[in-house]
């Protein structure tokens, strides 16, 4: 007898085994799901030192002695929430360097309301970040520091690394578009058409929903669908649940966007790719990033669909300094903070990278130069010493 | 066919014999009202009572409604008022039988929608999108029904009628680009889904299929993907999100001017108010910290 083409058999029995997982798992869940469950996020014990209207800054000191002798201040996006960072703590980027010594302040752009609408990106990049920056010079007695900016946060520590380079000694960038001259990932091709100006004043703030929703779109088949899938089949699995929910807190904890930031952010990013043309302007201020001479370390995720390496990869050719390092890590967007093999890669080179860079300036110091250009006259001119101050570090509150 | 023929096939005698049977139902049925209605005087000593005076407006009201029936009840008055009047206002019939040809073209664009969607499906090719269906609809609307609400207002309250029709208008426009924005996401489900079907119908044939259905699901989540990759970076998606988040934003404003008008009677600010007031607040900010700067620096 020929053997049947389609194997009822063997369908019948594999549906008979899932289905007996599937109820094995049903009954499992709701214990889990109603149990105890650890779903805190940005546990990392901080203090705030510093807030100005709705920004505010986190201090997390170093465990031990501090290893830098240069403050580490981080931007992240006004879009979702600096929280991502600290998310768990196996997958904490803040304890990473905390533990290694790291003196870090986090700024915390807070939750936008409806009397924000009309500040600007110049009053994000030369108000509150200048007044952050020089709150933490003055505090801990320190002429530069150092610079660490997380997507469109990175565009901002961009742009006030080119207005404000004697503040800066090195300069991170993780997963920022300069460059938005690209097809690569939707977001570039949709902004290009969106009337900015209409959505500004129609709307004021970009509502957090509306925003949540267009990522969301990204990919729905992923993100609407298939997760929750993927959560169903391990909904009795309660690290997996808790590390989903914390996630999930994440992503959906979005604040309005002021209407005006984004308005300049579209037209002159998005549309006009004024950034690495070095043709955008703040106020009066231009944005001239060869005025970026400090040692600058840029991250960016080879499968990014929101920021593609398109995006980010001509910013190390476009800056002044000499001393800069592309790395492409295999992993998306967000992966680059949370995945636990970036966890290796990530923090850690920048903790080694910024301890080659932080010794005294006549020290010398390990070359890791990856791009090769003409010295600027600061290279060739012999290298100023910085003053040590004398006295107790103070670090009180400052309310503005 | 001839045009009688044309004539009685279409929708018009169907339309028209309704019609007549509508008027011929109101007409004969307030005769019958005519039974119901009380006759009798109430006793002197109710009458007398509270309760009698709380009924007397009502039955004063009874007779004279009874009166006016009764002048119904001759039929050569019916039929001067219907002959006078017409069967019904040429506007109602007018519009009756624009929604009736609309509904009826609607609904040949949508049998033939089901029936292309009965073909063969090809996969990754989103050219087939059929917005026609909702091209229909909108075109329908704007050019039999929207002239209603874009009729000029009268009188004092004209702005403010004007201002409650915008809403309305907008509305309607940001309900079928939605839909046909939805429509549009939903297409690439549909497209999938056949694909897996037909890959499934193939594997079936050749005898190589799988017993693991996740293996199914598996690959109907990575075609799935594709297909909204496709989806996406076309023009028409672009155009028709640029579309529908315009007609939101025309909904959002007349919503809002609408909604201003009705907060301007209770003592709350509007939205116009509060955003004159965070702009002042903003700029006396800032020079307040510009002075600060200035006068620390000194």
């Amino acid at each position: 007898m020929a053997e049947p083409k389609l194997r009822l058999d063997l369908i019948t029995k594999k549906l008979a085994e899932e289905a007996e997982k599937v109820q094995t798992r049903a009954q499992k869940a709701p214990d889990v799901l109603t149990g105890p469950l650890d779903t805190d996020i940005s546990t990392t014990p901080y203090e705030m030192v510093y807030q100005e209207d709705r920004v505010r800054l986190k201090h997390y000191k170093p465990v031990g002695e501090s290893a830098l002798k240069t403050p580490l201040m981080v931007v992240y996006a006004l879009i979702n929430r600096e929280t991502m960072l600290d998310l768990q703590p196996d997958r904490s980027v803040i304890q990473t360097f905390i533990k290694n010594g790291l003196d870090v302040y986090m700024v915390d752009w807070g939750y936008p309301t409806p009397k924000d609408r009309f500040l600007t990106i110049e009053d994000h990049v030369c108000g509150y970040m200048d007044n952050i920056v020089d709150f933490i010079r003055r505090t801990r007695d320190v002429d530069q520091i150092n610079l660490m900016g997380i997507c469109m946060g990175g565009s901002f520590t961009v742009m006030y690394a080119s207005l404000f380079p004697e503040k800066i000694k090195n300069l991170i960038t993780t997963v920022t578009p300069t460059n938005f001259d690209t097809d690569q990932g939707l977001l570039h091709v949709w902004m290009r058409r969106v009337d900015a100006d209409r959505l500004v004043d129609t709307f004021g703030n970009m509502p957090a929903d509306l925003m949540n929703y267009a990522f969301l779109l990204l990919n729905p088949a992923r993100l609407m669908i298939d997760k929750y899938v993927g959560f169903l089949e391990n909904a009795d699995n309660k690290a997996f649940v808790e590390n989903f929910i914390r996630m999930e807190k994440w992503i959906f904890d979005s604040p309005d966007v002021p209407g005006e930031t984004l308005r300049q952010f579209v037209k002159d990013c998005y549309q006009k790719n004024l950034l690495i043309k070095n043709q955008m302007k703040l106020g009066d201020r231009l944005v001239d990033l060869k005025k970026i001479t400090m040692p600058l370390l840029n991250f960016y995720g080879k499968f990014d669909h929101l920021v593609p390496p398109a995006a980010c990869e001509l910013l190390t050719k476009a800056v002044g300094s000499t001393d800069t390092e592309d790395i492409c890590l295999d992993t998306g967007h967000i992966g680059i903070y949370v995945s636990s093999k970036c966890q290796r890669a990530f923090a850690p080179k920048i903790i080694s990278w910024l301890g080659e860079r932080d010794a005294p300036k006549s020290a010398p110091r390990k070359s890791a130069t990856r791009t090769r250009k003409r010295p600027t006259r600061a290279d060739r001119s012999p290298p100023k010493k910085a003053p040590q101050k004398q006295g107790r570090q103070k670090a009180p509150s400052e309310v503005r | 066919m001839t045009q009688d023929q044309q004539k009685s096939n279409g929708p018009d005698p169907v339309f028209e014999t309704w019609m007549k049977a509508a008027t011929d139902f109101w007409s004969a049925s307030h005769t019958s009202w005519l039974d119901l209605m009380p006759t009798g005087e109430l006793p002197d000593d109710f009458q007398q009572g509270l309760l009698g005076r709380f009924l007397e407006p009502w039955q004063s009201a009874a007779k004279m409604f009874q009166a006016v029936s009764s002048q119904f009840a001759e039929t050569e008055t019916v039929s001067a008022l219907f002959e006078e009047t017409g069967l019904v206002p040429e506007m109602a019939q007018k519009m009756a039988a624009t929604w009736w040809k609309g509904i009826l073209a609607l609904q040949s664009q949508w049998i033939e929608r089901v029936g292309g969607l009965a073909a063969q499906t090809k996969a990754f090719r989103m050219q087939e999108l059929d917005r026609e269906a909702f091209k229909v609809w909108t075109e329908f609307y704007e050019r039999e029904l929207r002239k209603f609400l874009n009729m000029p207002q009268l009188g004092l309250t004209r702005l403010y009628q004007e201002r409650a029709s915008r809403v309305v208008d907008r509305f309607n426009l940001f309900q079928g680009s939605l839909s046909e924005f939805l429509c549009m996401i939903y297409a690439p489900v549909e497209k999938s889904l056949k694909v897996v079907q037909q890959e499934m119908e193939k594997l079936s044939a050749e005898g190589e299929f799988s017993e693991d259905f996740k293996d199914y699901y598996r690959k109907w989540i990575k075609v799935l993907e594709g297909h909204y990759m496709t989806l996406f970076n076309s023009p028409e998606y672009v155009e028709t999100m640029c579309e529908t988040l315009s007609a939101f934003e025309d909904f959002s404003v007349a919503r809002r001017e609408f909604l201003e008008d009705v907060v301007k009677t209770l003592p709350v600010p509007s939205q116009k108010d509060m955003d004159e007031v965070y702009l002042e607040l903003l700029n006396i900010k800032k020079e307040l910290r510009a002075l600060k700067k200035s006068a620390g620096a000194a």
